[in-house]
């Protein structure tokens, strides 16, 4: 399916739930802020969210701020 | 010592955690300044470079607590959804929201600030907002539920320091019991130490620290001075006069003729 990952078009297969989105993307850790089309999902709800083709997802991550 | 909400504090500086020369350089800033409190971001991580994780790595080991920001965002869904992604990222109710409004000057956009604020405060956020020094604004702002203000000083990484304390004494009389936070624009620790001394109860700074040639000993310079600046508000500042008023007394100086005086009465005021 194809999904917008960071603003980026990616045609991914098998996903399922956002856990399995991080896995296969190849994140190491599930500490990271994850959004589906401008929602917020909770990190205890990453292995029960689904995926829908077409959806457009964030990943976020800690960064020097100010 | 002073509270935001529940939480009592002994440093009244915060500090940005971006532009350090290094990660090391970051830790030894905060751990010279005292401070408890840092702020972060949250930014796109990419699966290869994994950054945020290593900049976590370092933060965490850090004696502090984490005050997530809404860095960038231009209009109130994106803070939003950003303030409760940091929310359930750093297991925190505090936001720093930041809405802006102009790109040039970073000036923060007052009616999108107000009406993120009220949905966040409605969710049990304890907002920060980053704030211009308008005191209706303000007002606005603690009528939707924020307990703290975070005023400018001036443009975020400007330096230029308080360019309108007038309007900052203003914010501290009218809302004398509202934790006053100056935030962007500071520039030197006289600049705090300036902030401190109108009552403000801290300031957050970032660049003037992680720009400076040594930036563990500028932290250092802008914790004395944040002491030093709250000291004097405790300890009252006399009232500025335009003319001079002699501070050695004038009574009993020498070489001075005068008949109605013996010419030996002392004075100390």
């Amino acid at each position: 399916m194809e999904l917008t990952i960071n603003g980026v078009k990616k045609t991914l297969n098998d996903i399922q739930t956002v856990a399995n989105l991080l896995e296969q993307l190849g994140y190491q850790s599930n500490f990271v802020a994850v959004a589906v089309n401008r929602t917020c999902i909770k990190r205890s709800d990453f292995s029960g969210h689904k995926i829908e083709a077409g959806d457009n997802i964030e990943i976020l991550a800690p960064m020097a701020g100010g | 010592m002073w509270n935001i909400g529940d939480i009592e504090l002994n440093s009244r500086l915060l500090l940005g955690t971006s532009r350090y020369p290094s990660a090391t350089s970051l830790r030894d800033a905060v751990l010279a300044s005292g401070c408890e409190i840092i702020t972060v971001s949250l930014r796109r991580e990419s699966p290869e470079q994994q950054s945020g994780q290593k900049f976590w790595s370092y933060l965490r080991e850090l004696p502090v607590r984490i005050l997530p920001n809404t860095a960038g965002c231009y209009q109130v869904e994106e803070a939003v959804t950003t303030a409760r992604m940091a929310r359930d990222l750093f297991d925190t109710n505090w936001i720093k929201l930041e809405v802006i409004g102009d790109d040039y000057t970073l000036q923060p956009d007052p009616f999108g600030l107000v009406e993120a604020a009220a949905i966040l405060c409605r969710e049990g956020f304890e907002v920060f907002p980053y704030t211009t020094d308008d005191l209706i604004v303000a007002q606005r702002l603690i009528d939707v539920g924020c307990r703290v203000l975070m005023p400018w000083a001036s443009p975020i990484g400007s330096g230029l320091g308080l360019t309108n304390p007038r309007a900052i004494r203003a914010l501290r009389s009218r809302f004398p019991n509202v934790p006053i936070i100056i935030d962007a624009g500071i520039g030197k620790p006289s600049d705090a130490a300036q902030a401190l001394e109108l009552g403000c109860d801290a300031v957050l700074l970032n660049t003037a620290v992680a720009l400076a040639d040594d930036p563990p000993k500028m932290a250092r310079a802008f914790s004395c001075a944040t002491k030093a600046g709250r000291l004097a508000f405790e300890a009252g500042i006399m009232s500025a006069r335009d003319f001079a008023v002699p501070s050695t007394p004038v009574i009993g100086r020498a070489f001075v003729f005068d008949e109605s005086s013996d010419g030996l009465e002392a004075r100390f005021f």
